[in-house]
């Protein structure tokens, strides 16, 4: 064959390869579309993009391993090479960019030869063991292997000298490891060093040697691990709780969302015989992408322990005796009754908007305004009349536009760690700066700390802080507020202070950009503040009532000794945890994955989750409970169905039922008003952070303090802190 | 340690000989994840020492901000020079230097087969054994410094003077066989000249390196074999015109 | 005390409420509020009103709201033939639930996208117990297992309408597509530079 040079042979790739950087600069303000053809569809894409992903805009998929579109592209594992005309070689089409005019063919002979040629180097080390690996049934390799590779195979192991096999590492609790089907294709490596933040995974060695690992013994722990399961093609990176119960074809799902934190993940929920099996991560872009934290994957196998299956009542010995529902419903009602209006509430982290509407309409029924939630929030000000002063604002989509942010009393990592993910991601993508007022802690992303004093709030506000000037010229500035600080008692001050500066920002800017951001902990808080809750017990607290209504508020806001002891406490709820405990009388009610019900993230998206297990035992759904009381107590509450209490919802607040949605909140500026009537008084107690390390994070409510995995993940960074490699800044 | 290609071959002794034939999987001697031992674990404090604290120093600042990086190859280099080998503390020193994740240095020592992560002798003799030194007879150099050392290969004498290793092509292929001892490279050898350079190294001398046969480099040994006559001059072999 | 900064209907209406002592913390505070003008303060003490009254059951008038929650651009034409009567489905099921309308989520444990095409119209799941004998997931809902599949939203509620199934479109989430490069991991002074990979 005549060898034509490279450059008069391809005069437009090479031109357009040698200057892609300039070209880049020069052309961001007007990007010219290009056409290319892929399998002879023509597209139109941007500069810069690569085949594979303008393959994907006409629909074509391209095999591959290594590639991830929310990872960096490494382009090491070979399998998404295409053809491209008058390319003398195959293309890596996850890394190649397309240049103008070229013809990519995904299913030619070239490419089905390239394909078959790498699966077979593929599966040359790869185990046969299909039959006892938990991948098998939603393995990349097992799929495209069956797909592009080919039908038999040239491996012949004449010399008896077996496949490559590695050695397992002792990655933690939730992960485990079968190394020797590992196919480097590192995607692992790049979620822990890039989404992650804990440069633990590597791959050392080279050649045929090379293995992924942590080198020393270590176990890769961060509040995102699990993640890495998903991201594994094969099964080299499974589950550890879910190590051989299930295959995912005899499980069925349910898209439902997550609960335990206020971020309200969207998540698929595997149940197989009445079972959840395990919970994996649904996509959504405006709210977790495909991620989900640790807590939300892991902690399922709490909702089979500690589970409270049948009403119960208090002994004469204090003990809590099992009854029928009829005797506990019977109780509950002579109790609510003779305490007439004495009556009040506490909602704690994981109540539905569906419960908080039927028990605030059953006790204001009764007369009584006690409707509290667990957690507090300052009264003075606007208090929680003005939406925008307890959702973050900006959503967490407008965290990727932002430019400067400044956290105030919180640990997103811990708090939300999706929220957290989102920070890193501008941080590593938009050159993001971070400001921290509060302790000094790791959120695997570098940032100012400006101090723990709340002085220091006042200081940014009156621009004699350094990076108070940041904040003014950034053009997209974001405050995020953790709900915690609000708990104080200078509480009102901290949040006025924070307005005030969020609407001096947003005065300068000018535009619909919302600077406030409030950070919530637990996924009732902004249904139950909605829904007209009073936020913090202290009202309770000043005048007990004859009945206390826990709806799963376990937190010990209010302790046993804080109530004289005529008062009848009613514990409706999923778990025997703390509020259980101190409870004369107790409703088993619904865990989040029992029950068709609404929650509101920090965002004010209000998104419901679906029944996938029936409650267990005698428990029923929490509204349904509430009902049923009123009725017994003879204040029917006017609606039988989950539509005509959503109709309720609505009625109260009709964002609640606009699932998928988050509403926008409104009258910044008049809660900045209101609340610099309030006391401006800052402590000089320094902020302070609930979660502050790994350990915190993993058991926070009755679901994850019941789980058994959760406690090993405990376990585990405790015995990570012994180890010689510990290392507490990168931990 | 080198169990596994050794019960390789016994296997392969064991069962009947087919007749097809390739070639083996090569793979390291070395161990490619970190165990804790005596002599090598993170408690054993590991610095530089003055004077590579400045040749640290001098090889950061070769390289532009933000690409600090660039500087862990010659640094871990420095760090064995100065300890032998390369223990996992000088890792971690090397880490600490250019405020890099451990598993960054871990990935580059591993990496590089040069990087020595296990107890070295003061002369670790690498004997060339790719093929054209095979051609020539590395495998009785090999053999001679075995039974000269009483050591195998990828092992350590018991005083901690040699270790002996196998490598591949080192680029003396002129003057094979050869072999590596630290930084010298001694040349066209015979078993004999092995066990001379050897037994000197056993002495603590330190023979002159280069070929062993009396050439200076790559030149032919004896006369010059060809190019002897005076260059011709312009227009040698040109046709008339 | 309030009286100059609301209208008379707007008076008669704090009145009505019945809520006037709990209102007036805040309305002291109003006074000092700097609004743009008299249209807007009355909007917004409106609005704080409306809040918290409509939290209280007592305005609750017993309208047995059944939520026709469907997405805005989906439209069904308004004279469809009804089977309910010859569906065998019963109406008191077809009362009682409400089939959901999705895109079939991503299995996320892979990177194909084979299976989430189209719409799955379902019912969500409902009350089910052990079978004793067996150990079988038994239900008394027969319609829990039903899933349809439609090509598009439209066609799934042409069905749903025609056979009397309530509908339920959650908000689609669609994937977005983010531009990344190769070229990226070697930035200069980027932050995109983290990984060795």
């Amino acid at each position: 064959m005549l060898r034509v040079p490279l450059s008069k042979a391809l005069p437009n790739a090479v031109k357009a390869v040698c200057s892609p950087k300039r070209g880049s600069t020069t052309l961001a303000k007007a990007p010219e579309k290009i056409e290319v053809f892929i399998d002879d569809k023509s597209v139109m894409v941007e500069p810069g993009t690569t085949v594979l992903q303008a393959a994907a805009m006409v629909g074509v998929e391209i095999p591959r391993f290594c590639y991830h579109e929310r990872l960096a592209v490494a382009g090491n594992c070979r399998m998404c090479l295409v053809e491209v005309e008058k390319s003398p070689k195959p293309v890596a089409a996850c890394a190649m960019p397309v240049m103008k005019g070229w013809r990519i063919k995904t299913n030619s002979d070239m490419t089905k030869k390239a394909r078959e040629g790498v699966m077979e180097f593929l599966l040359v080390n790869h185990p046969l063991d299909c039959p006892i690996c938990d991948q098998g049934g939603e393995c990349d390799l097992q799929d495209q292997s069956m797909a592009f590779g080919s039908d038999r195979s040239r491996f012949t192991d004449i010399q008896f000298s077996g496949k490559r096999a590695v050695e397992d590492k002792d990655v933690g609790p939730l992960i485990k490891t079968v190394m020797t089907r590992c196919i480097h294709c590192t995607r692992c490596i790049r979620f822990a060093s890039e989404v992650a933040g804990i440069d633990d995974l590597g791959t050392t060695g080279r050649g045929s040697d090379m293995q992924i690992g942590t080198y020393v013994e270590k176990f890769f722990l961060s509040e995102l691990s699990g993640n890495v399961i998903d991201l594994c093609p094969v099964g080299a990176l499974t589950s550890k709780p879910y190590a051989f119960t299930a295959r995912p074809w005899e499980t069925r799902k349910t898209e439902s969302v997550d609960v335990l934190d206020a971020v309200g993940s969207n998540i698929i929920v595997s149940t197989r015989t009445g079972e959840v099996m395990r919970i994996l991560p649904r996509l959504n872009e405006e709210v977790n992408e495909e991620w989900l934290s640790d807590k939300a994957r892991f902690s399922y196998d709490g909702l089979k322990r500690q589970r409270l299956i049948t009403p119960m009542l208090k002994g004469p010995e204090g003990e809590l005796l099992p009854v029928e529902w009829e005797d506990a419903l019977s109780f509950a009602s002579k109790a609510i009754r003779d305490a007439g209006s004495e009556i009040g509430v506490i909602a704690g982290g994981q109540a539905d908007a569906e419960a908080l509407i039927a028990l605030k309409d059953l006790i204001n029924k009764l007369g009584s305004e006690l409707v509290c939630t667990e957690r507090a929030f300052p009264d003075d000000g606007a208090g929680t009349d003005l939406r925008s002063s307890y959702l973050l604002n900006s959503k967490i989509t407008g965290i990727e536009e932002a430019d400067v942010v400044l956290l105030i009393g919180t640990n997103p990592r811990f708090e939300a760690p999706l929220v957290n993910s989102r920070i890193r991601k501008a941080w590593v993508h938009n050159e993001l700066e971070v400001g921290l007022i509060g302790p000094c802690v790791n959120l695997t992303y570098s940032f100012d700390h400006l101090g723990e004093d709340p002085n220091v709030i006042e200081e940014v506000l009156s621009g004699k802080h350094p990076f108070a000037k940041k904040l003014l010229n950034a053009k997209k500035p974001l405050i995020i507020l953790g709900s915690q600080q609000l708990e104080r008692n200078d509480g009102v001050a901290i949040l006025s202070k924070v307005q005030q500066m969020a609407k001096h920002l947003s005065s300068k800017i000018g535009s619909e950009w919302k600077v406030l951001n409030i950070l919530q902990q637990v996924a009732s808080q902004v249904a139950a503040l909605d829904l007209g809750y009073k936020a913090g017990v202290e009202s309770l607290k000043e005048c007990p009532p004859k009945v206390l209504f826990l709806l799963g508020a376990d937190e010990c806001a209010i302790t046993r000794d804080d109530l004289p002891q005529s008062t009848t406490v009613i514990y409706l709820g999923s778990h025997g945890d703390n509020g259980a405990s101190m409870a004369d009388i107790v409703l088993p009610a619904a865990a989040y994955t029992e029950k068709q019900a609404t929650y509101v993230n920090t965002e004010g998206r209000a998104q419901q989750t679906l029944v996938a297990v029936t409650p267990p035992g005698m428990a029923r759904e929490d509204w349904k409970i509430i009902r049923a009381i009123s009725e017994v107590v003879g204040k029917k509450l006017p609606y039988d169905t989950l539509n005509e209490i959503r109709g309720r919802l609505e009625q109260v607040s009709p964002n609640l039922t606009r699932y998928g949605e988050a509403e926008e909140a409104n009258f910044y500026d008049q809660a900045v008003e209101l609340s610099k009537e309030a006391c401006n008084k800052l402590d000089c107690e320094p902020l302070e952070v609930k979660y502050k390390d790994l350990e915190d994070y993993y058991m926070t409510d009755p679901i994850s303090r019941a789980s058994t995995t959760m406690a090993k993940c405990v376990q585990a960074v405790r015995k990570q802190k012994e180890s010689k490699y510990y290392d507490s800044g990168t931990a | 340690m080198n169990l596994l290609p050794n019960l390789r071959r016994l296997v392969q002794n064991l069962v009947t000989q087919r007749t097809l034939k390739t070639s083996s999987i090569s793979l390291s001697e070395n161990l490619f994840v970190h165990r804790d031992s005596a002599e090598d674990n993170p408690d054993i404090k590991f610095e530089f020492n003055e004077e590579n604290k400045k040749r640290a120093d001098a090889i950061l600042s070769i390289y532009p901000e933000g690409h600090k990086r660039a500087a862990m190859i010659p640094l871990l280099d420095l760090a064995q020079r100065q300890h032998g080998w390369l223990p996992i503390s000088a890792m971690h020193k090397v880490a600490e230097i250019l405020d890099l994740p451990k598993m960054r240095v871990y990935e580059v020592a591993t990496f590089y087969t040069m990087f020595m992560r296990k107890p070295t002798g003061k002369y670790h003799v690498q004997v060339c054994t790719t093929t054209p030194c095979w051609l020539r007879g590395s495998d009785e150099v090999l053999s001679c410094c075995k039974s000269e050392l009483g050591i195998g290969v990828g092992e350590t004498s018991k005083d901690g003077m040699f270790t002996l290793s196998e490598v591949e092509c080192l680029g003396a292929c002129v003057n094979a066989p050869m072999i590596q001892v630290n930084d010298d490279y001694y040349e066209d050898l015979t078993p004999e000249t092995t066990r001379k350079i050897l037994n000197e190294l056993k002495a603590s001398k330190k023979p002159p390196p280069g070929p062993q046969n009396g050439r200076f480099a790559a030149e032919p040994k004896g006369d010059f074999t060809s190019l002897k006559s005076e260059p011709p001059g312009p227009g040698f072999k040109m046709q008339d015109l | 005390m309030i009286v100059p900064y609301v209208s008379p209907s707007m008076r008669l209406f704090v009145l009505k409420t019945n809520m006037f002592r709990q209102y007036q913390l805040i309305y002291k505070r109003l006074m000092a509020t700097k609004f743009p003008d008299d249209a807007c303060r009355e909007a917004f003490i409106k609005a704080a009103i409306c809040k918290k009254e409509a939290t209280r059951l007592d305005h609750y008038e017993e309208c047995r709201m059944c939520l026709p929650v469907q997405e805005k651009d989906v439209t069904v034409p308004d004279e469809i033939a009804d089977l309910t009567p010859i569906s065998g489905v019963p109406s008191e099921a077809l009362q009682k639930n409400i089939a959901i309308i999705q895109k079939p989520a991503k299995n996320a444990m892979q990177q194909g996208t084979a299976n989430t095409k189209g719409f799955i119209m379902k019912y969500p799941n409902d009350v089910t117990w052990e079978n004793p004998l067996m150990g079988w997931i038994s239900g008394a809902n027969s319609l829990k297992d039903v899933e349809i599949r439609f090509p598009t939203k439209e066609s799934a509620a042409y069905f749903a309408k025609k056979n009397g199934w309530k509908l339920f479109i959650p908000k689609e989430t669609p994937k977005k597509r983010v531009k990344r490069g190769y070229g990226e991991n070697f930035a200069w002074n980027k932050r995109t530079r983290v990984s060795t990979k």
